[in-house]
Parts: structure tokens; sequence; C-alpha cells
């Protein structure tokens, strides 16, 4: 019977009407990147050095310098844009460059050839060879030693010994 | 003049001068960190005489900071000054018969190279460790000469006598130390022979567009003979600058230079906030970064923000950062401001650009992160067949992750979404952070209504966000496959979102649903097509001539669905297989219905014209509780 009912239903089918189209299926992203997290605070940093900069003093002429006196001070590093084929560079206990400061030696005779030489004068303006200059740096707890350089020549070296020394005599309150 | 902060008296050891200096602030602007430091030191001046330096500093200053640009940039400035007393009052006249000698602190001297009027000190040690002594010092140090005769010269000191014309003087030699600008007088050599000077403010061009291009006709600029010593071969800007006469304005060249040597120094980015460079914050905080903008408002300066390089609307000074959408590590948050000065017109080394750049480091939580890879197919695969999966899951992240869902998909691109063809998966169990891979093998059906294509097949780790991790951006990999079609045979199966096997479906009474039954019959195309429900089993099955057999138990179940057939409810039941060798039904049960029914459909292809049975497909589970 059943089988039978299902032969005149299939005959009946000669025509088949409108099928249904697919389902709408919203395409929504599985993931979502950049969820939040809320986490605890972030530690207290150590609190500020002693000091914020020093005041270098060099003396010599573009053949060596000296570092001959070292003034702690407690105000920050003041960087500047001024750029010099003369600079120092401090480096940590192991070896490690911490920074490289620029030393102005504009107002300088740097002509290796006036080395000993009188001072030149022209209308109000001095050019010597001898320097005396004083160059700003920031304070690391951690430098250990000092290069001076000119270009890729060093020019002066100052060691943990001598940095601690003149650093001590430098600072006067 | 105003005076302020404490006055600082320091006993210094060091030998063969004064034992006292008194170091003073006399113009605090801000910190020294961000500022010029001016430093004024006074020679010739006995300890009587100390009232008299402080008069003479204030002077220099007052004068300084009337003259324009020192003026509308006085902001950018502190200044110092300290005072060691000397044993003489005065400088030494060499050129005086007899020769004038005083002892005084920085050995200050007229005739400094033969020339009469070059007044300068020759201890400049001395002078540079005192001067060393102000809160801060950039190298370049006035001083002031206690002594009436006119001089002044200039190097990395500007010296001047305090004389009646001290301030003028001052503001000359400090033009020389602080803005490298050139005497422009043309005294006493003839014909100048030599190359172009470095400095900005004097040329051998006789047009001056070689230093000065940017100010030809503004403000009396022009090219004028005669400068730097000689009266022909050298060119100045203007006819008469403060750097040729005294008393005379700074000129628009030099004016220039003093502004852009005060940029070099002095950031318009002052007291910026958060101070630290570093800013260490959790993901979701709202922080908010700041300055003091103290480029002169006349200047126009114009302040804009990036983000890790974006550029942020914000052209005031604060920005607020919304770190809910950033990734953990660092990002970096820069200002700028950039001043419109009308006083600089040729900036080539951008110095009046001051930038500050902190960086905001969103913390790294401990938490899994998940790693998807596995091994790409390179065979394309039949539609209706099985394929074998090998999947790895690493965890290289800092915690361990819980039981985490792995789904498989197929999609025609490498985006995955619910509504792509889904291949099920399995539960990945815990995972240390060791990086260790995990490796799953997994063997899934492709269902045999996916129609012949490129498909990029997919797994997806934690694919609804169930594990916090690091990165939430590495849970998916994919690789290529083509899907060739299905054999010629007759299939049923379910093309629904996350329906796995396709060959079971369910809906849940409560809730209603809809599912839809697919019956894929590539050799059939134009033939009917019908799809019954039987509630009695696959087996024996009903047998159809000529030698077809149904795996369906035609029983009661079956009458009742077939008279429901066309109803809004069992759309598509009965129809003809379409061109691309598909006939696509929906069965919607509406919530709430009573019962529970376990059955199967399967599917009958026949002659559309005649009514003759040609296939059967294979029968589906259905499940309604």
């Amino acid at each position: 019977m059943r089988i039978h009912a299902l032969a005149i239903l299939a005959g009946t089918c000669a025509v088949v009407g409108t099928f249904i189209a697919a389902s709408n299926i919203d395409r929504h992203p599985i993931k979502q990147p950049g969820s939040t997290t809320t986490l605890q605070t972030a530690p207290v940093p150590p609190g500020p050095p002693k000091y914020g900069h020093l005041i270098l003093q060099l003396e010599g002429n573009v053949h060596g310098l000296t570092v001959t006196w070292i003034t702690p001070k407690a105000s920050g590093y003041n960087e500047t844009k001024i750029k010099s084929s003369f600079e120092v560079d401090l480096f940590d206990g192991a070896g490690a460059k911490l920074g490289t400061y620029p030393i102005d030696l504009s107002a300088f005779d740097t002509d290796p050839a006036r080395i000993g030489k009188p001072l030149r004068v022209q209308g109000c303006e001095i050019r010597d060879s001898r320097i005396v200059t004083i160059v700003n740096v920031p304070y690391f707890k951690a430098t250990a030693s000092m290069r001076i350089r000119s270009g890729g020549i060093v020019i002066g070296r100052l060691g943990a010994a001598g940095i601690g020394t003149l650093t001590e005599q430098g600072e006067v309150r | 003049m105003k005076f302020t902060t404490a006055l600082l008296t320091i006993a210094t050891l060091a030998a063969g001068v004064s034992a006292q200096v008194t170091v003073k602030t006399i113009l605090n602007n801000g910190a020294s960190s961000n500022r010029y430091d001016i430093v004024i030191l006074g020679d010739g001046y006995q300890s009587t005489e100390q009232t008299k330096f402080n008069n003479d500093c204030a002077a220099v200053l007052n004068k300084l900071f009337a003259t324009e640009p020192y003026k509308t940039f006085k902001p950018f400035f502190n200044a110092h000054t300290v005072f060691r007393a000397s044993k003489d009052s005065g400088a030494d006249h060499p050129d005086k018969n007899p020769p004038i000698v005083k002892d005084t602190v920085y050995d200050a001297s007229y005739n400094i190279g033969g020339t009469p009027r070059c007044l300068y000190i020759k201890n400049t040690s001395q002078a540079s460790k005192d001067a060393a002594l102000a809160p801060a010092v950039e190298g370049r140090i006035m001083v002031i000469v206690n002594d009436s005769r006119y001089g002044g010269c200039a190097g990395t000191f500007a010296v001047t006598y305090n004389g009646s014309s001290m301030t003028n003087v001052q503001v000359h030699e400090f033009g020389h130390s602080f803005a490298r600008v050139a005497d422009e007088y043309d005294y006493p050599n003839g014909t100048y022979t030599g190359g172009e000077p470095s400095q900005k403010n004097v040329t051998k061009d006789p047009t001056g567009k070689a230093k000065w291009p940017l100010w030809l006709g503004f403000n009396g600029v022009s090219a004028f003979e005669g400068a730097k010593y000689y009266r022909y071969g050298l060119y100045r800007p203007v006819s008469n600058c403060i750097m040729r006469s005294l008393g005379r304005p700074v000129c628009p060249v030099c004016g220039e230079q003093v502004v852009i040597y005060s940029y070099k120094t002095v950031s318009a980015i002052d007291k910026p906030v958060p101070a630290a460079t570093i800013v260490a914050v959790n993901q979701g905080t709202k922080q908010t970064f700041s300055f003091t903008n103290i480029a002169p408002a006349s200047g126009n300066a114009v302040t804009s923000w990036k983000v890790d390089g974006a550029p942020q609307s914000s052209t005031s000074s604060a920005l607020r950062v919304d770190t809910s959408g950033m990734s953990y590590g660092d990002h970096q948050v820069v200002a700028q401001v950039v001043d419109k000065t009308a006083y600089v017109r040729n900036d080539p080394a951008n110095d009046l650009v001051s930038t500050r750049t902190w960086t905001l480091r969103i913390n790294t939580p401990k938490l899994a992160d998940l790693y998807a890879l596995w091994l790409p197919l390179r065979a394309g695969v039949p539609a209706g067949t099985s394929l074998q999966l090998d999947t790895w899951v690493q965890n290289i992240g800092s915690a361990a992750s819980p039981t985490v869902r792995v789904d498989h998909f197929l999609s025609t691109d490498p985006i995955f979404t619910s509504a792509d063809i889904y291949l099920g998966g399995y539960n990945q169990s815990g995972l240390n952070p060791s990086k260790v891979m995990k490796t799953s093998r997994s063997s899934v059906n492709i269902p045999a209504h996916v129609r012949p294509g490129n498909y990029y097949l997919g797994m997806v780790i934690d694919r609804t966000n169930v594990v916090k991790e690091l990165n939430e951006n590495n849970n998916v990999h994919s690789f290529a496959i083509t899907i060739k079609p299905a054999a010629c045979t007759a299939y049923l199966s379910y093309d629904d979102p996350l329906n796995y096997p396709p060959t079971a479906g369910a809906v849940n009474a409560t809730t209603g649903g809809v599912l839809h039954p697919v019956v894929t019959a590539r050799c059939n195309i134009g033939d009917g097509y019908i799809i019954l429900l039987g509630c009695s089993g696959t087996s024996p099955g009903t047998a159809l001539p000529p030698n077809l057999t149904l795996p369906l138990n035609i029983d009661a179940c079956t009458d009742v669905f077939y008279r429901g057939i066309g109803s809004p409810f069992l759309l598509g039941f009965l129809g003809k297989i379409d061109a691309q060798g598909f006939g696509r039904a929906r069965l919607t049960v509406p919530s709430g219905l009573p019962g529970v029914v376990n059955g199967h459909f399967a599917s009958v292809i026949f002659d559309s014209t005649t009514g003759a049975f040609k296939r059967v497909t294979n029968a589906v589970n259905f499940t309604f509780k």
C-alpha cells in the first residue's frame, strides 16, 4: 500500500514549483582580536638619582683633551641639537656605551697647525688653539669611563677612579 | 629685572683665588633641563664691589631682553650670576706705559692678540670652573670686567667692560658667542680674497642669495658691501646691524640665528606629562599625555600628535590615548610643535621643530597564547568524501591554557565565520606554556553538497574566545584546497551553520529551529526528488522498483510528514534537481511544539516525467526533542 502510494505520488511530481532559496545567515566573525585585560599597577620606579647631569671641564687641544673637573648638578640633562665632530662617549663597567654627547669647539681654533701658537684675534673675535671648555652630559650611576673623540680618533679618556675623584672634588655645596 | 631664588654662598677649596663665591639666579623661567642657562661672571670686582657687579649684571640682562628677538624668546632663558671677588679692581692694560697689571680672579686684560680694545680673560680654566657653580650652564658664558676703558671680545666667553657702552657691547659679543654670527664692520682691511665665510651673516656673494635668499627684499635686507673687517669683497645683509655698530637692532639674518640657537638648546615642549619617557599602563587605560607649549604666541606654533605613526586629531597640548584596542608591548606617542615665527625663514636643520616621544608600554599579563599550525594537503578532495587532518597547537604564552575547542571550516576566503562550511572539530586538552607542539589527527567529512571549487580549509582555536590570550590573532591557520565534484550518485546532507557531521541534524523543541536538507545528485539534473521522514529506522528500508532500496522504513511518521510537504514548514521537500545538481529543502520547526522524534530523512530521485525511480540517497539522522 505504502509503496503504491509512493509511486502515485512520484507520478504527480512531473512539474515542481519553485525552490527555496538558501537561508539567510549572518556572517559574524568568530574571533575579535584586541580584547582587554585589567592588571595590577606597574611597579613603582626607583626614586630620582642624586644628580641629573654632569658638567665636564675639558682642557687641552684638538690632539688631546683632558677632563680636568667634573661638577655634578641636580637638574636634568638638557639635550642639545648642536652637532660636532668632537664627542664624549660614556661607558658602563662592562664597556657598553651609555651615550654620546657633542663637544662644541666652534669658538676655538681647531687647526692642528696652530697648536702652541698665540691665539688669533680678528676684530673682536678670539680663536685660541688652547681649549678650555665645558660640556654637559647626563648623569648615569653606571658611568665607569669616558672617551673623548675627534671623529674616529680618541683624543682623551677617563676611567672610573678619575670620574669618582673629580666628581667628589667638583661637588661644592 | 626680577631677582629671584635664594642666595647661595659657597666656600671653595680652590687655591690661589678668593675663597668666597656667591651664586644667584636672577632670571628663572623654568627647569634648566629645558632652558638656555646664561651665566654671568665678574672679573676685577673687589669684595666691596659686589653690589656694583649685581647692578651691572642686571643692566646687561635688561638690555639683552629688551632687544629682539631675545625679548620674544626670553622665556627660553634662565640667568645666573657667579661672583668671586678679585684682589684688585680693574683689568690689565699691558699696552699702557708703564703697563697696568691687576691681580684678578680670571686675569682679564686688554690688548689681547695685539688688539687694544680686545678685552678678554686669560684664566679661562678658573672661569669655566666658576661658571659650573651655577645651577646649569650651556658653555657660552658672559663676563663683565670692572674697568672703564672701552673694550670687549668674544670666544667661549662674551666679555665686556662695564663703562657706558657695556650693555651694547655685551649684546654684540653675545651675538658672536651665542648665535655664532660675524662682525659686520669693514675695517681695517681692503679687499677680501679668501673662501666663503662660515658665518650666516656674511658672504662673498654680491647678491646675498648664497646666504640669505629668503630674506632679500624684506626689512631692508639686501647685500651691502663691507663686512668682517674687509671694505670690499664681503657683503652683509643690512646697512647697519648691531654686529656692525653698537646700539643698532639685531638684523633679521642675525636674529634668525639667535632664534635657531635658542631652539638648539630649548624645546617648545616644556614640562611634559608624564615626565618619564616610558609610560607603563594596563590595557584599557585611558592615558593622557600633555605638555606646556612655550613657543612664543606670536609664532603661531602648530602642534600635532602621532600614535604609532598615525596622525591624531588633537592640535592642543594634550592627547588622551585609549589603550583598549592596543596590543601588548611598546607603542610610540609623539608630540610635535613647529614654531612658525616670522624671525626665521630658513631652518635647514629643523631646529624649530620640537619633538617629544613617549614609549607607551602596555603591560603584558601572564596569559596563554595558543598558536595554530598544520600540515597542508596538496591534493584535491572530492565532495562527499573524508580526509585526514593533522593539526598542531602550541601554547607560546606565559600561562597554562585550559581545555579549548579547535574547529575546522571550509571557506571561499581565509576569514572563517560561523556561516562557513563547518567540518567539526575536537577538544584540545590544557597545554603548559612550554611551546611544545601538540599534534592531533582528525578525519573529517566534506559534505556532498559542497560546490566544486577552490576553498580555504581552516583550523580555528577557541572560536568563541573563551580563553584570554596574549595574542588573539594567531588562533587561525589555513591552507588552500580544491574541492572536486562529488561522485555521480545521490546524497542527502544538512547544509546548516556549525552542524556536523552533515548527516545528522537536530531541532530543539523549546526554541524551534530550521534545518536545510540538501539532495546532491549532479548526474540527475532536472529529475525530481522527494525527501521523506521515517521514525522506525533505516533497515531493512523500503524496496523501490526496479531494484532500489530506500534506506528508510516507511511508517506512520512518513504519512504525517508527507501530508505536510508544501506547507510553510516543509518547503522544498518535493522538487527538481537544479542545474548545479542540488535539491534544497527547508524544515522549519516552530518553538514550543510538544513531542520527541528520533527519525531519519532519505530521498528518492525519480524521472520527473514518468515518475520512474532512478536513485536513492543515504539516510540522515533527525532529532526533535
